[in-house]
């Protein structure tokens, strides 16, 4: 037997190696009509889903040439994504988060989209997009990705909690003063047992990102214009964290570390647990869809000290894998995203508001008669965006630490201040020594 | 001559028949071993192609032992918990153990549902375990403001107030909720392992000292204890090894971030953010080899010392 084994073996095992290599062959197979299979991947839930099925049947019909193969990746794509672009199995059309593009971008991971678009700058008509939003695709000059929908934090707050305290929903022209002196009156400790039950506000999670708007608002910044370094050690900084700190050890009016704030905005909004939240755009799809729930309304974010109003806004964006063959066909569903036809799509899904005003104001949420989604198409006009640097989660990282020691009434807002400043300007030193603090070489 | 190439001919199909353990063991295990070495040793982003790494000598070394201050707070929140947990937990296996090594009825049951919470995956614990210390929502706390309310009402108790701390909430306590939730699946393997060493201590040894009058803690002491003293032994270097890696629980609680002010920042969740948040893989690498020094000294260290407390059946100095 052995015999057989010795001068038969490698024979049989060269076999068993052609065999197995024609079936890996069969995976990899084309459609078996001439059309040409371009892969594309998304993150979402099961709206989005239904949404890029529509998207993408309507774009084949358009393209009879192309296929559109869907990949539809679940649970974290921020880590998924880098693992598939590193090991070249990355799909040839890419969804792409603003807080990953910088990243992407800078290790050349993106094609350079800048030529497409100066050919085809008068069917995408860009000028008429979003302000902002094509910025936020552009690291260091370098246009890794189109944005194709997005949105901007606005208050939402529980009409019904708000009647019950016989307090006047807030105007248009609010301040954080009146924020405070709302969720003073919305703190109820309902069964006197001495513990809150009800908050007014959780503002945040914990992070330094999420209190942006609320920094802005008091006139301090994050980072520096050029992003190399931490900017909000300063007189308004100490202002805008003494104003959160005091809300949670002066007034005890937000639900900040371990008082139920770790269970999601939605459900602390729903269940009222608190009466005033700071969310996205997607928000008032999540509230729509809760049948029965509490009555709610929104607000624009309130004014700050000196009169100033901002707030985050962020897009959505799509981006060609730069080493794809298919990037004509890529650039073709780019497009295609990017026609009337799809973001009517894109605004009826009610994910986000499409990328331009007009049709955000025909196709969103009836945004013609619902004043809620007018709101969220105005506030864009006063958003800003994140300063993201490719190591954005760093920033989060060596900040959060000292957030939370504050929420514990650890450390002051000056000394957290200071210690941020050293920390976050530690990454951000790495970060210049990799990439250079001028435009990004090829 | 000719048995020369039968001998060889036979340890060609041994290794033939062996090769796909051999091919596994080399691909997925040598490799990789080795490869963390060389990679220790240079500056690579994983991002970029392999051939972009740049040889840095011992620099990361140089950084994890010298100039990380996270790295010393890594290795202080995994000390601490290993030296919480080891003790803790083994000391439950074991009272577990004693007690289903009783001859009751229904034992088999009793074996049975103690064994149950480690069937049950790490990650659900975990989230189970996220939810029973949630200082708002959580059963735990619920019950012990309850028992608060009561002791205020009554006259005689009511200085008395139980605490009702913030759980994950605050640095002070996150440590010891995990070791509260490792209780939880002492009944697992090492209850186990207790248990089959329990029943391998000879019975003529515990006959001999009833006659001698031994009432139970003595027999405890001089039996049973020298006696499981080889299973005490495997416990302590497996649970050491174990604690000294802990990084599912920590991650699970909140993503990675660390918990309240970094108290869950664990040495392996440190290497993990290292290497796939902060993408330096050489210095994750590095860390790596800096754990696997640690964890290799301190068990030499049990090793050495088990000549002094560890009694085998059958040695001849015992």
């Amino acid at each position: 037997m052995f015999e057989v084994l010795r001068h038969g073996g490698s024979r049989l095992m060269l076999a068993a190696g052609v065999v197995l290599l024609a079936l890996l062959a069969g995976c990899a197979a084309k459609d078996t009509s001439n059309k040409t299979v371009v892969r594309f991947c998304f993150w979402g839930n099961f709206r989005d889903l239904s949404m890029w099925k529509t998207i993408a049947a309507n774009f084949e019909r358009a393209n009879p040439d192309i296929k559109l193969k869907l990949e539809y990746i679940t649970g974290d794509y921020g880590r998924k994504l880098p693992l598939m672009l590193v090991s070249g199995t990355a799909s040839d059309i890419i969804l792409m988060d603003d807080e990953y593009h910088p990243g992407f971008a800078a290790r050349g991971y993106l094609e350079d989209l800048a030529p497409y678009i100066e050919r085809d700058r008068a069917e995408l008509r860009i000028d008429e997009f979003f302000p902002t939003s094509m910025e936020s695709f552009n690291y260091r000059g370098f246009q890794g990705g189109l944005p194709w929908d997005g949105g901007a934090m606005l208050i939402y707050f529980n009409k019904d909690l708000f009647d019950e305290a016989g307090i006047p929903y807030p105007t248009d022209n609010w301040t954080w003063d009146d924020f405070r002196e709302i969720s003073k009156k919305l703190t109820v400790d309902k069964d006197r047992d001495g513990r809150i039950d009800q908050y007014g506000t959780n503002l945040l999670s914990g992070s330094l990102l999420t209190t942006e708007p609320m920094v802005w608002c008091f006139g301090a910044e994050v980072l520096n214009e050029d992003k190399s370094k931490f900017a909000m050690n300063s007189r308004k900084g100490v202002e805008a964290f003494q104003y959160i700190t005091d809300l949670k050890w002066v007034d005890h009016s937000i639900a900040w570390a371990g008082e139920g704030d770790d269970v999601g905005t939605e459900a602390q909004l729903l269940t009222g647990r608190v009466g005033m939240v700071v969310a996205g755009t997607y928000m008032m799809l999540t509230l729509d869809g809760v049948k029965d729930g509490m009555r709610w309304g929104t607000a624009a974010m309130p004014r700050g000290p000196y009169g100033d109003r901002y707030t985050r806004v962020s897009w959505d964006g799509i981006s060609i894998n730069a080493r794809t063959p298919y990037k004509e066909q890529a650039w073709r569903f780019i497009k295609f995203l990017l026609s009337d036809e799809s973001q009517a799509e894109v605004g009826r899904s009610g994910r986000n508001l499409p990328i331009r005003p007009r049709e955000a104001l025909k196709y969103f949420m009836n945004a013609e008669t619902n004043e809620d989604a007018r709101r969220a198409i105005d506030a864009v006009q006063y958003g800003k965006l994140t300063p993201i640097t490719p190591k954005y989660l760093e920033v989060d990282q060596a900040t959060r630490p000292l957030m939370e020691r504050m929420s514990l009434g650890k450390i002051s807002p000056k000394d957290a201040l200071k210690e941020m400043e050293i920390n976050v300007n530690e990454v951000l030193v790495k970060e210049l020594a990799k990439w250079g603090r001028e435009k990004k070489k090829h | 001559m000719l048995r020369g190439r039968s001998a060889r001919s036979e340890a060609l199909h041994g290794i033939l028949f062996a090769s796909p353990w051999l091919l596994g063991f080399c691909i997925f295990t040598a490799f990789p071993i080795g490869w963390s070495i060389l990679l220790s040793l240079s500056d690579w982003d994983p991002y970029d192609p392999v051939v972009h790494r740049t040889f840095v000598g011992l620099a990361n070394y140089k950084d994890v032992l010298t100039s990380d201050p996270l790295v010393l707070k890594a290795l202080l929140n995994t000390f601490t918990y290993a030296l919480m947990v080891v003790p803790l937990g083994m000391s439950v296996s074991l009272g577990l153990a004693i007690l289903l090594n009783q001859k009751v009825r229904g034992i088999s049951f009793f074996r049975t549902a103690f064994y149950v919470p480690s069937v049950v995956g790490g990650v659900a614990t975990t989230i189970l375990w996220t939810y029973i210390l949630n200082p708002v929502f959580g059963p735990l706390n619920n019950g012990l403001h309850a028992i608060n309310v009561l002791l205020d009402k009554s006259i005689v108790l009511s200085f008395i107030r139980l605490p009702e701390p913030l759980w994950l909430f605050d640095p002070a306590w996150t440590k010891p909720s995990l070791v509260l939730m490792a209780m939880w699946g002492a009944g697992g393997a090492g209850m186990l392992i207790f248990l089959a060493g329990l029943q391998g201590v000879p019975g003529h040894l515990y006959e001999v000292a009833d006659l001698d009058g031994a009432g139970k803690l003595r027999k405890f002491w001089n039996i049973t204890l020298p006696m499981l003293s080889p299973t005490i032994y495997f416990n302590l270097v497996m649970g050491l090894i174990g604690s000294l890696q802990v990084f599912m629980q920590a991650y699970v609680i909140d993503g990675g971030k660390g918990g309240m002010d970094n108290s869950l920042l664990f040495y392996v969740l440190y290497i993990y953010r290292k290497a796939f948040v902060e993408y330096e893989m050489g210095y994750a690498a590095a860390m790596a080899w800096v754990l696997f020094t640690i964890i290799l000294c301190l068990t030499l260290l049990v090793i050495k010392s088990s000549a002094i407390w560890v009694y085998y059946e059958g040695e001849k100095n015992a």
